[in-house]
This record gives structure tokens, C-alpha cells and sequence, in this order.
């Protein structure tokens, strides 16, 4: 075959071979997400350590699987962003934010040039600010930079309402919206099951609610006191993400990206394709949740502000 | 619904919550093996974490996962055994012998009663010994308790000769079989690649066959020299063999079993499915190859002189 006529399947980049990095790589193994997985860490021993281990997990998919250099990773078809400092157990993701905005513009640089139609995909903490500053020095367009943001949180709060419902977490149509943080919003008013108000169901008007979205909010501390650190659920989601964006879904899943209503980069419900994000939806919210998304929003654009144009 | 009228799916316990375990169990979330997972650790803590995390990854295939009791994980349909010490760096798998043994006749009476139709799978080394061991002591008949033997090894090997001839690892019929151990032994005489023999192909003419197999054989030394464990790999394998049982699937893949040809406790294809092994298939061998597999027979009989009737 000519140079010329070869074309290559879909690639995706991992930068940060830690816990988090090699269980996306190995939820995308076992579900097909791409054709080859690239791996990049500063730390070339674990890289490879991890690499290796991966390969003999890729089989399922015949995904093929390797250490990528930062510019190979840049020219990636998804690239995602593990890199940073985990939280510590009480440490909350704010705390983070110096040490990994350091660490996410040394990435950037490394990635260039980027490829045109990657889709940057932000996990490291506090993700709505990183975002916000990947949209402003990847060069790449903003709906082409998303972060994690509540995905994972509208999971757990899922996760918490299933068993008392007697249903399937993916039948409960709920999202944590805003910050990923302890500030993140459970937009409890438009919630449903079945096409049913959550909140007209007796089980959730005798629960303690603002608790029961706490313990979500908090999920991720319980975790990390009881284990050391998050892995499967965060993988799990960009695994899911990922295939959003391979399979051109269009599923509308909360992710962090830049909210023209509130002027701000929060997580929110967005139609997620090949091409990016296409759409923004905001799920109907009463006063109570909006006040508080505004108040997101606010502290959101202050952490930012070095970063807007 | 009565209670006699009541059915569950599909059960599966996994004893051990370390990086195999967790690992394994992830692997499954992923790829919709079984209805429920159970997980159970000494460690009270650490496998609360573990589940707390797999649940935030359960969404992706709807399964229950929760902490198991050992007399409820002995009513599992798949009963997977991972605990035991790991190899230390440079460690053999031999000296984990003594220490694992202790573990397993511990683990076996916690899982008493064993449901009748349960298939018990070792993870856990010496993985020929222990399988051996938990034959004679599950109480379970012969066909319905296996060890991951030689799957993983298999696995390497056809993933070091996969990017040679440039085919997919899927596509290298080669069988590692015997020991997991050092002393595995590569069928190379009767592996083939779109039936041609690989003998036949000209790169592996060229190769150095010998040193070859020997990295295979060391892969997971390598692996725990560059990143501290193995998990990715033996997760991957489990979940294949999982995947055989619960859908029948009578596939031919190397685990360890009573092989009667042998009067051992070997790793050999077996044809697996719900009932557990069907058959065992003795690959063609030469007489190099058939000798070095006797003597791993030797070595196991002597190593499972207490548990041979």
C-alpha cells in the first residue's frame, strides 16, 4: 500500500499513567473504544510497567496498545488529561489547583501541535477551571475542550436513588450540574423516573434530601479514606465519553464546558459527538438551584480569570 | 411474586479485593458478564472502597455490586479466588507456596456450603497447586474448579509475536502450556497462523525462539519490576473465562485442571462452559517439548503430594 492511501483507525492518548490513567485504558480495552491506545508519563518506568501490563489485557479488543511520546499524544484523536495531583484524604480539589495548573501547561505545551479535530478531554481537579484553561491555550475551538466535570457525580446520585426506587441507575433521569465540587447542584426539581417527578415519589419525599446529596457530593472522600484513591468510577465514565465521541452518539451526558447562560465554565448536560460538544441543555432548575449555579458560576469566572480573553 | 417463583441472574464472587481482585471485577462491570458481583476481603476497609468505587462503575452495565459474606459468596454460579500474598520482586512463585496454601484452606471452609453448580476459579499462585488443593477440598466435582493457568502466559506469547508476523494476537494459535511458572513450556511445534505452522514463517526461523518463550515466562516479573503488580492481564483472562462459563461458550483456552494423560494437576486447553470443562485438548507436542511438560508433572505431583487421593 502507498504512504498516501493509509489511513489509520482512531487513536486516543492517556497523559498520566496512575491509577486513573491505566483504568481508562483498561475500561477502553474491554469496551472497543479505539484502535490504539498511547500512554504518556513523566515517569517512563510506571509508563511503560503499565503499557505492558495493558497489552496483555488487550486482546479482548485487539486494541493496540503503547508508550506515546507528549507530540505522537497530540495527535490523537480524543486526548485526555489525567495528570495532576490527586486530592489528598480532607484535601479539598481547590487546594489542587496551583500545583496542577502548573502541571496542566506543561502538558499543553508538550501536546503541540495538536491535532485540529481532537477532542481534549480534562479528569484532573478542579476540572471546570482546567477546562476553562485548556479552552484558552490548547488553540484548539471550546466545544472541542470538555472536562469530566459531574458525570461521575450524576452517576453516584444515580447510584443512591436506584435502590430506594427499585430501578436501574441509568433509569433515573437526574443531574448534578456546576462545580464538581462540594458546591455541585442536585438538580432534584426536574429529576425524573419513568417520566415521573422524582419528587412525586414517596420514597424521595420522605428522604432526606440535602443528606442524601452530600453523601454524593462526598462519595469521592469516603472512597479515598477507605481505598487511598477513585479509579473505576471516573474510568468507567471516560470510557463512556469516549465512545460519545467515537460512535458520534450524541448523548447528552454533564460535562464541564464554557456556559454562555452564566458566563462561566460549568458542568452541564451536553449533546456530546464526534465533533465535540453540540449542544448545551439546561435542565429546568427552581430558584434555590439556580442561586446556587449562579454562585458556581461566580466563583468559577474569579478562579478564571487569568484565562479569559 | 411468591418466593418459590422468585429467580436471580447470574452470581459472581470474587474473594480478594487487592488490584487483581478489583481489577477482575472491573473488568466484568465492563463487559456485562454476570447480574451481581460480590466482593469479599479480610479487610473490611479496603473492600468497602473497592465496592463503593465498582459501584460508580456499574452504570455502564447496569450489574449489582455490593460486599459478600464468605457463606454467601459460596452460593455464587463463579466463585474466584485471588487471596494470597503476591510475588514479591524476585520472588518465585514457588515460595508463595506454604503461605498461600494456609489462605486457601481458610478460604475454601468460609465458602461452606459451596452451591453444588458453582465453578471455583484460582488466580492465586502456585495456580497448579492450588487448583490441585481446592479439588480435593471444595467438595466440588473435578470439572468445576480450575485455575487460571496458562491463559495469561498463552496470552503473552501471542502478543510477543503478533506485531513479527503483523496479525492480531487473536490470530496466533499457540498454546502455552504446563506450568505457570518458569518452567512453562511454548508448543511451538503445532502453533500456527492462518493454518500455516509458525515454524514455517521465515521471521520466526530468524528468531531466537528460546529467548522468546524466556521473556514470555518473565513478563510478569518485568511488569512488577516497572510498576510494583501485574493486574491488567490475569483481570482481562478472568473475565474471558468468566464470559466462557456464564454463556456457555465451550471455547478451548489453557487453564490448569487434573490432566488424567499427565496424572497431574496441569495447565492444558480445555473446552469451557457452563458445566466447566468439557475436555481437555493436548496440543501436538515434540519430544522436547512433551519432555519438558513431564517433568512439570513430576515436579506438581510432588508439590501436591498431600492432596493426591
Amino acid at each position: 500500500m502507498s504512504a498516501a492511501a493509509k489511513s489509520k483507525g482512531s487513536q486516543m492518548a492517556i497523559i498520566g499513567a496512575g491509577s486513573v490513567g491505566s483504568s481508562i485504558a483498561f475500561a477502553c480495552l474491554m469496551r472497543s473504544v479505539v484502535s490504539e491506545l498511547l500512554i504518556n508519563d513523566f515517569n517512563a518506568k510506571v509508563c511503560e510497567g503499565q503499557v505492558l501490563d495493558l497489552q496483555d489485557a488487550a486482546f479482548v479488543s485487539s486494541t493496540k496498545v503503547r508508550v506515546g511520546s507528549p507530540k505522537e499524544c497530540g495527535q490523537a484523536d480524543i486526548i485526555v488529561i489525567t495528570a495532576g495531583a490527586r486530592q489528598k484524604p480532607g484535601e479539598s480539589r481547590d487546594e489542587l489547583v496551583l500545583r496542577n495548573e502548573d502541571i496542566l501547561r506543561s502538558v499543553l505545551d508538550g501536546l503541540q501541535p495538536i491535532k485540529k479535530t481532537a477532542i481534549l478531554m480534562l479528569v484532573a481537579n478542579p476540572v471546570n477551571v482546567l477546562t476553562c484553561m485548556a479552552q484558552k491555550l490548547s488553540g484548539l475551538p471550546p466545544h472541542q475542550v470538555i472536562g469530566t466535570g459531574t458525570y461521575l457525580d450524576s452517576v453516584r446520585f444515580r447510584v443512591a436513588m436506584k435502590d430506594i426506587l427499585k430501578v436501574s441507575a441509568s433509569s433515573v433521569h437526574a443531574y448534578i450540574v456546576g462545580d464538581h465540587g462540594d458546591k455541585q447542584v442536585a438538580v432534584w426539581s426536574s429529576a425524573s423516573v419513568g417520566g415521573k417527578p422524582m419528587l412525586a415519589f414517596e420514597e424521595i419525599q420522605k428522604m432526606d434530601r440535602a443528606a442524601e446529596s452530600a453523601k454524593v457530593a462526598h462519595k469521592a472522600y469516603s472512597i479515598i479514606d477507605l481505598k487511598g484513591a477513585t479509579a473505576f468510577g471516573i474510568a468507567a465514565v471516560v470510557s463512556e465519553v469516549a465512545l460519545c465521541i467515537t460512535l458520534n452518539k450524541l448523548s447528552v451526558v454533564p460535562l464541564s464546558t464554557y456556559c454562555e447562560k452564566f458566563d462561566a465554565c460549568l458542568s452541564f448536560p451536553v449533546s456530546l459527538g464526534v465533533n465535540g460538544v453540540e449542544r448545551i441543555v439546561y435542565p429546568d432548575m427552581d430558584e434555590h438551584e439556580l442561586a446556587m449555579v449562579e454562585e458556581s458560576a461566580v466563583t468559577t469566572r474569579h478562579a478564571c480569570r487569568n484565562y479569559k480573553k
